[in-house]
């Protein structure tokens, strides 16, 4: 296998755990994307350094620790986690991760229940990209009631997923 | 907020602030909030790695929200009834009510923000496509379509022409219209053109002797052989993978030649492309922009600089009018040679303005204007000709009426109009040789005009014969006769309006250049030459003999446009 498709490989595999670990260490879903894109840009340059066989997300990881310092590093400290709570988080990440495929199929038959508002909610600002404000202009609605309702989707989402992943026996 | 199990209210306050700092909006007061709960409860932890979760997902997978696919995935589980969302949404519902902090309930208070929230692009920087424009970025769509190959046999692409086509490998002639799948062994096209349109309205025009995958209905794999590209906004991210690099397409029109040696030569005519080159050494990954080209090396993956030339590739062809396109500009010389702009203006060819009609010699004789607007019956695309004199007042410049206030000229013409290319050699004519910037004109087309004489070429007429182009500006550089005190005034009308003007032209040493825009409705382009003020009243009454002016390579630059 070519070192191209070898990195190809690895990344396709690891890419949403990736993602989600960045999102984790900044939630700031901008700004997470662009670090995304640039630690995997890294990952790509070094990856002569990767030792074949050897963990790459762990490898992965640690390129995208160093760019989200870096990124820590030029945000205003008042947006930035601390190290007690980046370990705290990675560590969480690491082992939610391990049941990742089981979640997202949860996590499809819960959105299959939302509400039709709810669902357009979320169709407005995730696939069509409105803005909070766009979505507020177009429904009649207050930037915050939508804020609030967002928070709530997420927050019975969560719910839904877990007691999915219960009925299945699995960790929840 | 204690290190025991989290209340529904401080849940809910958990939430908020997560949701407004991924929306970016959140203040450094409830950033600050935030982070003292996650640092004081790992079940806060827990929630804010699963709520994150969540949210990757649903940006990453537009078919997770999508209403089709979510009517499809029904469940049967018991913790998936039709009304558990709406008791769930209950439950959610009757919890004690939260306490929201004072900032967060005020409205305007979230959109004050002290953290100025990025504007989000349109489409999601998650979305592949996005990725494709953004170099870093494109080496993952790269990655992700290379990873994620189509089977064999999905239709991907259309047939819409071909000339002179000859495929091996059992296929033998396709008709147009026949539908392209993706193969298990390669396309080899003997000789001849075929232009292709895959299923993202990418346009690609490949031309023999090739060889080719269709991988999927944006990509393909060049084995060898010759493809130009014309990729809409719609399909960013087309790429062409060859022996020795990978270009992906950042919207653009671009030209790849793949030789057997493993050579490739990139061209980009119009936007901008990477290339990705190189092995693990030398690796590289550039971005090549319009009018750029480069030379991937066969042997080591170097990549080289190379001379850019536009014309290189078949860009498009019409089998029906035989004719190949690559990019060469509508030479103005050959229609008023009563040709279409594309056939070479070859010998020497006269257009007297007062007749319309056509002659293969042009010397010097004094004839009179008969102050009339001429039709020119053997051209479709030359509206009329005429001798300017504005002595009696504006004189019409169009079959529409359109006027032109020309000065007073003697109202004499002393050579047709000629178009020729380079020299005129030995042929039947008093045109001295053209001199520009120092040296004779030996190859390039040119249309003179001699005082007084004028030409109006008709845009629409031409914009019909080419459905699938559009007009986009007339270029030349003019210049006087070398020698003999020419006096010249110059000027290019649109629809009788002044586009450019020049006056007293004596001096070749000081060659004007032309590039003039052309609008979509602009339908009549009128090219005057008058003699200019003599010193003398008598000088101005003897027909000048000098008052030759010459526009080299003139041309009216076409694009292609993918919509048409």
């Amino acid at each position: 296998m070519s070192e191209n498709d070898e990195y190809l490989s690895l990344f396709i595999k690891h890419n949403q755990h990736l993602f989600h670990f960045v999102l984790t260490l900044v939630p700031n879903y901008s700004d997470a994307e662009d670090i995304f894109q640039e630690s995997a840009q890294i990952m790509w340059k070094k990856f002569d350094t990767y030792r074949k066989g050897t963990n790459f997300l762990a490898w992965a990881r640690k390129i995208i620790r160093f760019k989200v310092s870096n990124y820590y590093r030029t945000v205003k400290q008042q947006f930035s986690f601390d190290e007690d709570i980046i370990a705290k988080v990675s560590a969480v990440q690491h082992e939610a991760s391990k049941n990742f495929s089981e979640k997202k199929a949860a996590l499809k038959g819960c959105l299959s229940k939302m509400t039709p508002s709810d669902l357009d909610l979320i169709q407005m600002r995730y696939t069509r990209n409105l803005t909070i404000q766009e979505i507020a202009r177009q429904s009649n609605r207050s930037v915050f009631t939508l804020y609030r309702r967002i928070s709530t989707i997420y927050a019975l989402l969560q719910n839904c997923i877990r007691k999915t992943l219960i009925e299945w026996g699995l960790d929840a | 907020m204690g290190v025991g199990r989290m209340s529904y209210s401080e849940q809910r306050k958990l939430y908020d602030l997560i949701t407004l700092s991924v929306e970016g909006t959140v203040t450094p007061e409830q950033f600050l909030t935030l982070k003292q709960m996650l640092r004081g409860s790992p079940e806060a932890v827990k929630l804010y790695v699963d709520y994150m979760a969540i949210l990757s997902d649903i940006r990453s997978s537009n078919s997770l929200i999508d209403k089709e696919s979510l009517k499809l995935s029904g469940m049967n589980d018991p913790a998936c009834d039709s009304n558990f969302w709406q008791a769930l949404a209950d439950e959610e519902k009757n919890a004690p009510e939260v306490e929201i902090d004072k900032e967060e309930s005020r409205p305007e208070l979230i959109q004050n923000v002290v953290y100025t929230a990025r504007q989000e692009p349109r489409i999601s920087k998650f979305n592949i496509l996005f990725f494709a424009l953004n170099a870093a970025a494109v080496l993952f769509l790269v990655l992700f379509l290379k990873f994620v190959p189509l089977e064999h046999g999905v239709e991907v692409a259309t047939l819409t022409d071909s000339m002179h086509a000859k495929w091996i490998n059992g296929i033998g002639s396709m008709a147009k219209g026949t539908r392209l799948t993706t193969r298990s062994d390669e396309l080899l096209l003997q000789e001849g053109l075929a232009e292709l349109r895959l299923d993202n309205n990418t346009k690609v025009v490949i031309e023999g002797p090739a060889g080719f995958e269709l991988l999927a209905e944006d990509r393909i794999d060049l084995h060898y052989g010759r493809i130009f590209a014309t990729v809409p906004s719609e399909a960013i991210g087309f790429t062409i993978n060859t022996p020795t690099s990978r270009i992906i397409d950042l919207g653009t029109e671009f030209g790849v030649q793949a030789d057997v040696s493993g050579d490739v030569q990139l061209h980009v005519i119009k936007g901008k492309t990477t290339l990705i080159a190189g092995g693990k050494s030398n690796k590289v990954n550039l971005e090549i922009t319009e009018g750029q080209a480069k030379k991937v090396s066969g042997v080591d993956g170097t990549v080289l600089d190379i001379e850019y030339n536009r014309t290189k590739f078949a860009r498009k062809i019409n089998s029906a009018a035989t004719r190949i396109w690559r990019g060469e500009n509508l030479d103005l010389a050959s229609i008023a040679a009563g040709h279409d702009g594309f056939q070479d203006v070859g010998s020497l060819i006269g257009l007297n303005p007062v007749t319309g009609k056509y002659t293969t010699s042009v010397v010097q004789k004094n004839r009179n204007t008969n102050g009339r607007y001429n039709p020119v019956a053997d051209s479709d695309f030359i509206d009329g000709v005429f001798v300017p004199d504005g002595g009696s007042g504006p004189i019409q410049v169009t079959s529409l009426g359109h006027t032109f206030a020309c000065p007073d000229t003697s109202g004499i013409y002393t050579h047709e109009i000629a178009a020729y290319r380079g020299s005129v050699g030995n042929q039947r004519t008093t045109i001295p040789p053209v001199i520009f910037e120092g040296q004779e004109v030996a190859n390039d087309a040119v249309l003179m005009l001699h005082s007084n004489a004028g030409i109006t070429f008709d845009l629409q007429m031409i914009r019909n014969s080419l459905p699938q182009f559009d007009l986009r500006s007339f270029k030349a550089a003019g210049v006087p006769m070398k020698e003999f005190n020419p006096d010249i005034y110059f000027w290019v009308l649109i629809d009788g309006q002044i586009r450019y003007e020049k006056k007293i032209i004596t001096d070749e040493r000081s060659p004007i250049s032309l590039d003039i825009e052309l609008r979509p409705q602009d339908r009549f382009l009128t090219l005057i030459v008058t003699d200019g003020l003599r010193a003398t009243e008598d000088e101005r009454k003897d027909p000048c003999s000098s008052d030759f002016f010459y526009l080299i390579k003139p041309e009216l630059s076409l694009t292609d446009n993918p919509d048409k």
